[in-house]
């Protein structure tokens, strides 16, 4: 299975068990007062709305937001063997590092490609203008020449200069 | 499963990393446990 089938926001053939609302982030629907009273109070995507559970709060089921709550919730109720998650009273340690990496992933702004981002991370907005400005010396970065390079991410979410950040060179 | 009962999930999401997690992980419960997907 080719991962560009993900780009889809889901395979069709998972249908029979899930009904796909888009919610256009774009036109910011995940915003509306609808959204935000009875599925996420925070206005963000994606929430699952289990049918299976019926509430009175006017989703069509119990709503969990937040990915890792999502993840977390389907293999509490839906896996109960175990397959894709692990038991946190048999395997604790693997529990505890399931954990850490579910934490990893949905935290880490490359998200589900995170070891793919990391590596584009550091190319693309670290080495790529450190490259151009001869930046890097001494295997520490100039953080001066960092952030005022222009194509760089860091100029645009600190443009100020960073005094401490070249102290610790 | 029936055509006309529902699908046991709604899920609200767009093709962002975090709304392809979801569909994924869907993905794989599926595919060990078939429609019979079932609250526990």
């Amino acid at each position: 299975m080719s991962l560009n089938k993900f780009a889809e926001p889901i395979p069709g053939n998972v249908t029979s068990i899930v009904s796909v609302e888009h919610i256009s982030i774009r036109t910011n629907k995940q915003k509306e007062s609808w959204y935000i009273n009875t599925l996420n109070p925070n206005g963000r995507i994606p929430v699952l709305v289990d049918r299976n559970r019926p509430t009175t709060t006017g989703a069509e089921g119990f709503a969990v937001f937040e990915t890792a709550a999502i993840l977390l919730y389907l293999s509490q109720h839906y896996d109960p063997e175990h397959k894709l998650w692990f038991d946190v009273a048999k395997q604790p340690g693997d529990y505890s590092e399931m954990l850490q990496w579910i934490f990893f992933a949905v935290r880490f702004p490359f998200s589900l490609r995170a070891d793919i981002g990391l590596t584009t991370f550091f190319s693309t907005v670290v080495s790529a203008p450190c490259k151009a400005n001869v930046c890097k010396t001494n295997n520490s970065y100039d953080w001066q020449s960092l952030t005022s390079s222009p194509a760089n991410h860091f100029n645009k979410f600190a443009p100020e200069d960073i005094p401490y950040a070249k102290k610790r060179q | 499963m029936s055509t006309v009962t529902k699908a046991p999930f709604i899920l609200y999401t767009e093709g962002t990393p975090n709304g392809k997690k979801v569909s994924v992980y869907l993905e794989e419960l599926k595919s060990i446990y078939g429609d019979k997907v079932a609250y526990e």
